[in-house]
Order: C-alpha cells, then structure tokens, then sequence
C-alpha cells in the first residue's frame, strides 16, 4: 500500500480493481484544516482520467505493474505474439489491446511492454524505429530542398507523409510517439 | 575520445575584489585581485536554478523592504520571537520539528507560527507590532506549501477585523508596485486596488457547492469545502471569507452568525484569498484565559486521540492572558505565496532560493 505521503507523479496504483499512474498529486490544507491529497489518475488500460481526494495517511494499492523488455516475434490473426528476453516466456495479445503501437512492431524489434497481473497492458515501442517503404510514387532524385510531401505505406500497413525523394522500398527511420518520417537509413 | 565541454560561464566571472587588505600593510594600501579559482567545468544544478531566480529574488526582497517600509509607516514595532519554543501551537492538524532540548532539559519545537509570543507582547503593552518569522511545519510540501516559510503577523490591540482588513486592502497594491507589477493586473482576474468582496464561509458553500456546510461531518464539510469552495475564492477579485464554523475558530473570539447560519456561534476568522490561494488567515483574538485554556485542553485531547506529540500547555501565554490581554485583532500572511503570486509563479519554491 501507498500512504499519501508517498504520492507523487508516476506512481502506478490500483483503484476500483483497475491500474492507474498518478498524473498529478496537490497538497492541499486550509488554514486550521486537516491535510488532503488532490490525486489525477491516468487509466492505464483506457487512458480515462480519474480524480479523487484523499485524506493525509489515506492508503492506496499498489498496482502489481512491470515494465518488461520484450522482443516482438510475429503476428498471427490479429494476435501478437511477444518473448520476454529475460525468462523466454511467450505471450500474446490482440492486437487492439496495444493501440497504434502495432503499427511500428517488425520482427525482433525491442520493445518494453508493460505487465499488469501477469497480462500485457500496453506496448512502448523504442522512440525511433527503421521500416522499409512496400507503397509509394517513385521518388523524384535530387528534390531534397522543396519540403513537398507524398503519401507511403510501410510493412505493417501504417500510411505516413514522406519527401517526394524517397522511393519505393527504401528504409526510413520513423519517430513512433508522433508516427512522423525522420530520415532515411541505407540497407 | 572523450569530449570535455568548456566551463560554463559563471556569472561573476572575471569580477574582481578591489580593497583588500594585504596582511601587514596600512589600511590605505589596498590591493586587487583576482577572486575565482578555476572553474571546476560542471555547474551544480542547484546553483544553476538558484541563478536563475534572480528576477524572482529581487522582487521578493522588493515585498520585503516595502512590508517594513509599511509598517514602520504606521506605528507598527518590528519584533522578533523565538523559534525554538516549548509550545509551537496545538492545533490538531500542525506537526512541529524537534528541537532539542533547553537550559532546564525541556524538549522544544521549532514554531508552527509566532503568535503565541506575538500576543505576549499585546499583554506587555506593545499595541501595535508585526514579525517576518520563519515558521516551521513538518509534512507540508506541494505547490503552495513549503515545511518552511515565511510568516507576516501584525496585531492591533483596541481594534478589529476591520482595521486588519484596511491594512490588506492597503497593503497588497503596494506589495504589488515593490514587486515591480501593476496592482490592477498583477493577478489575473483580481485588481488589488478595487475593495475587497466579504462573503461567509456559510454563504460561500450554498453559493459555491449548494450545501448546508453544518448538515455535513467536518471530514465531508473539509472534503466539499477543498474540491469546491476553495478553488473559487478570489477568482474575481480579492476575497475575505468571514465567519468559520466553531470547530475551526482555532485563537478566534466567538460571536453570533450575521447570516441565518445555523451554528449558534461562528468563529470571528477572516480569510483572505486570491485565485483560490489562501493568502491571509485574520482573528479577533479571544483574549478570555479560561476558554483559551479549555480550547488547548481540547486541542491536547484531539492530539493525543490521534497519536500526534502533545506539547505541555504554554502556561507563560495562559498567564499573560489570565493578567490581560487588550481585546485585539491580528493576522498572519504567507508571504511566500503571496510573492508567488505577484511574481507570476506557479510554485511556491520558485520565489526561495532554496526552498525546503
């Protein structure tokens, strides 16, 4: 259990037999009064924000949430398919569970998936990821100046804007917190 | 290869000491030298937020100056209590830092505010005085709350809240002007020279969360009034809220509601918020020995339920009250906040140079 005393952003409760990460957490105490904690959850699963008072010495779960380096390994109608690199373990999880993480998810990337009672709860691919091009109009050579954009489409089926230098096939580096093209990578 | 950065800049880089003595010359032969050793190439984070703070710091030595200028201004002694003392306030909710121990082995704490002593003056004849104290409160930190901070206190003996809300109405445009900010616009929404709106702590609940606050357990009136009532005093305008309720009347006389309020008596507490921050907490003092006594027999009562250290009663204070205190009023304003707030801040720390 947490005491109040011990919140602070980044804590990973649970409430109502759901995990939550305190987002913010205000001491509050009118003059003469008795203290309170002024709690903003973040629902882990949903993304639902939750608030709630609580008095000083008030006590919470804490949530049973690890953060587990895991190799993606395939995908299989609809589920995906991971392996914790420490004990080897598989696990799987559909895919709509994992939101737009699945779109940047190639064989054997890293990636650190949080645990929550021994289930798969979200996945955090690495910030940048090389993804090969499989859709797009052939790439006008030398236009690297003009800042002119043109749809494509990489392996896993995820459309971005890419430059208009960039061909078909080719391998480019994509930034997954915003899904935006960073630059190209030589394969 | 390992890369090293090139020192930082350091503010006073290249300053010079003009005027030091060299050991066994005449006073008149003054040397200069060079003041800094080589930088060690890293700056310390802690000197790099404190450097930071200038703006900050300047205006709050600005508020500091002025608050002294004001008073002096009228008639007011600037005094100073001690920190360490055997009583550092009963009520239930304060945890005092110890202190180690006195000249006779008594155990002392460090203040939770200096009114104890401020009202021993008032007893002492002294009728108008004020402190910058630094009082001390264990398990206090957030946005608006430091462990330790500083307290502005003043007391008018032979007169009321009235008297201390003038000086806060004219106070605070001139603490805005020292901080360098314009008094109408310093804090958004609250023109500090417009006179201050009064509503009761009764009035604010059915206004603000539609309640009857004596219908509700303290916990649950504490609860509402923290989510509902609070976050909107002051947001247009300076706000005093008038009339607590008798359980928080804390050193507060006890008078008749004003306002159909179905408490028998209310506690004669003022409160002064801007945006929603308390800024200012006001009593007309209870001077009256015996209940004063019996409320801190109640407060030891309530500590001891709650397993919170009792400190013995502060007979000194007792004493000086059963001998006479002048009926009077009196405040305390945290200054740090204040200052936060006319300097823009969102966190109390950032107006300390180093906040605790």
């Amino acid at each position: 259990m947490y005491s109040t005393q011990e919140f602070r952003k980044g804590l990973k409760v649970e409430i109502d037999g759901n995990p939550y990460i305190i987002i913010d957490n205000q001491f509050v105490k009118p003059g003469k009064g008795q203290a309170f904690s002024r709690v903003r959850f973040k629902n882990l699963v949903t993304g639902n924000v939750l608030d709630r008072t609580f008095k000083s010495g008030d006590q919470v779960a804490k949530a049973d949430i690890s953060e587990d380096t895991m190799q993606f390994l395939y995908e299989s109608g609809g589920d995906y398919y991971f392996m914790n690199t420490t004990t080897y373990e598989q696990l799987s999880t559909p895919g709509e569970k994992i939101g737009d993480a699945r779109f940047f998810l190639t064989e054997n990337l890293e990636c650190t998936v949080l645990m929550w009672n021994g289930r798969p709860i979200a996945v955090d691919p690495p910030n940048f990821v090389e993804m090969q091009i499989i859709e797009c109009d052939p790439g006008i050579k030398g236009d690297t100046v003009s800042g002119a954009t043109k749809p494509a489409k990489v392996s896993t089926g995820f459309q971005l804007n890419v430059p208009l230098f960039v061909d078909n096939g080719e391998w480019i580096r994509i930034d997954t917190r915003d899904g935006s093209y960073l630059d190209r990578v030589k394969k | 290869m390992v890369l090293i950065s090139p020192p930082e800049p350091r503010p006073h880089d290249g300053a010079i000491i003009t005027g030091e003595l060299s050991p066994g010359a005449a006073t008149s032969e003054l040397r200069t030298v060079r003041v800094l050793t080589p930088s060690s190439g890293v700056a310390p984070a802690e000197i790099l937020r404190v450097a930071a703070k200038r703006p900050a710091l300047s205006a709050r030595a600005a508020v500091l100056d002025r608050i002294r200028a004001f008073f002096s201004a009228r008639g007011f002694l600037e005094v100073e209590t001690p920190a360490r003392v055997l009583n550092p306030g009963l009520e239930p909710h304060l945890v005092a830092f110890p202190a180690g121990r006195d000249r006779d082995g008594l155990e002392r704490r460090l203040i939770t505010s200096p009114e104890l002593h401020l009202k021993r003056l008032l007893c002492a004849g002294y009728e108008r005085v004020f402190e910058l104290a630094r009082a001390f409160r264990d398990e206090e930190h957030g946005r608006l709350h430091l462990s330790e901070f500083t307290l502005l206190e003043w007391y008018r003996a032979y007169q009321n809240l009235e008297a201390i809300a003038a000086d806060l109405a004219a106070l605070l445009p001139e603490l805005a002007t020292a901080a360098g900010r314009d008094p109408r616009n310093a804090i958004p929404g609250a023109d500090l020279t417009r006179p201050f709106t009064t509503i009761t702590y009764a009035q604010a609940f059915r206004q603000y969360a539609h309640l009857e606050p004596w219908a509700l357990t303290i916990d649950d009136r504490e609860r509402a009034f923290i989510e509902r009532v609070e976050p909107r005093l002051g947001c247009d305008g300076p706000v005093l809220l008038l009339e607590y309720p008798p359980d928080v009347a804390a050193l507060a006389r006890l008078v008749p509601p004003s306002d159909g309020a179905e408490w028998p008596l209310v506690a004669a507490r003022m409160e002064l918020y801007l945006g929603g921050v308390e800024i200012a907490n006001a009593f007309d003092e209870l001077t009256d020995a015996n209940e004063q006594r019996a409320r801190h027999l109640e407060d030891q009562l309530a500590r001891t339920s709650a397993g919170q250290h009792v400190p013995p009663l502060d007979e000194g204070f007792l004493a000086a009250l059963a001998w006479g205190m002048p009926p009077s009023a009196g405040v305390a304003l945290g200054v740090d906040r204040l200052i936060m707030l006319l300097t823009g801040a969102t966190d109390i720390g950032e107006v300390r140079a180093f906040p605790t």
